[in-house]
């Protein structure tokens, strides 16, 4: 699913407020402009699914330029398109050794301590 | 048991040799308590310590062996209660133990895994479900204790 929130994350942790050069009128000024860093390339895989089977993946790019992705991606010596794989990989793997992430069980834990102890355990 | 005593250096933070390993200044002393827990000595400071000192074994009743057994099983997906039923423990102990050694290993991963050069990387969530139930009630809620759920009597003011 495309979640919002990695953007507004990352909007907030790479940019910087820059100023608007003084017009020399009355009235209170323009509010400081917030600028991206350049350097910062965030594209997102949206999975589209038909009765829990992936159909289609649209992959959008959100910020920096297309262009520089794909050359970073043609560097890249593991990855080859914009994907998630890894990050899959390492979630079934901590779904797999943790009983509080296991999916369709009974288990699951009554404290957020606990969760967070087990996940550092199994991280570990 | 010999312990390897090049593996150990002096915590205390005033003595000079605080924080350096294999420099032959700590020695043995002492046993002491039920699981014959080997007592250190700085010969810098003169200041003794446990071998235990800052590890999970610290202050715990259970054996070396029992809580590499409940680490060993719950990273291999077993759950608090299922490891207290296979080791024949109690699950409250089970779940403190996790939570010291869950908190250790969050310090250890703070300390390794900081500053990283990373060219690329990937995001994504996990969903899991946590029970919390509320057994006193909040500053903010005006439902009175019976209506929160069972537990015992809150002390709190509700005012």
């Amino acid at each position: 699913m495309n979640c919002p929130h990695y953007q507004t994350a990352l909007r907030e942790h790479y940019s910087h407020c820059e100023d608007h050069p003084k017009s020399g009128k009355r009235g209170r000024p323009r509010k400081p402009k917030l600028l991206i860093d350049p350097d910062l390339q965030y594209a997102t895989v949206h999975k589209i699914r038909e009765n829990g089977n992936v159909i289609r993946v649209e992959r959008t790019f959100v910020f920096g330029d297309p262009e520089t992705i794909e050359q970073i991606l043609k560097a890249s010596r593991v990855s080859r398109g914009i994907n998630t794989s890894f990050i899959e990989r390492s979630n079934l793997t901590l779904r797999n050794h943790s009983r509080k992430f296991t999916r369709k069980t009974l288990c699951f834990a009554k404290q957020k301590q606990a969760l967070e102890a087990q996940t550092s355990i199994i991280i570990t | 048991m010999m312990i390897d005593l090049s593996t150990y250096f002096c915590p205390n933070p005033s003595c000079n040799d605080y924080g350096i390993r294999g420099k032959g200044n700590i020695t043995t002393s002492t046993r002491y308590g039920k699981n014959k827990t080997q007592l250190l000595r700085c010969k810098t400071c003169n200041q003794r310590f446990s071998e235990n000192r800052n590890t999970i074994f610290m202050h715990s009743n259970y054996s070396r062996e029992t809580i590499q057994r409940i680490i060993l099983a719950v990273s291999e997906g077993t759950g608090i209660r299922m490891t207290a039923r296979i080791l024949q423990l109690d699950k409250d102990g089970v779940n403190r133990i996790v939570l010291k050694a869950g908190n250790h290993c969050k310090k250890i991963l703070e300390t390794l895994i900081h500053d990283l050069c990373l060219t690329e990387c990937q995001l994504d969530e996990l969903w899991t479900f946590v029970k919390n139930r509320k057994l006193f009630p909040t500053k903010t809620s005006k439902k009175p204790m019976a209506a929160t759920g069972s537990g015992p009597p809150s002390t709190l003011n509700p005012s």
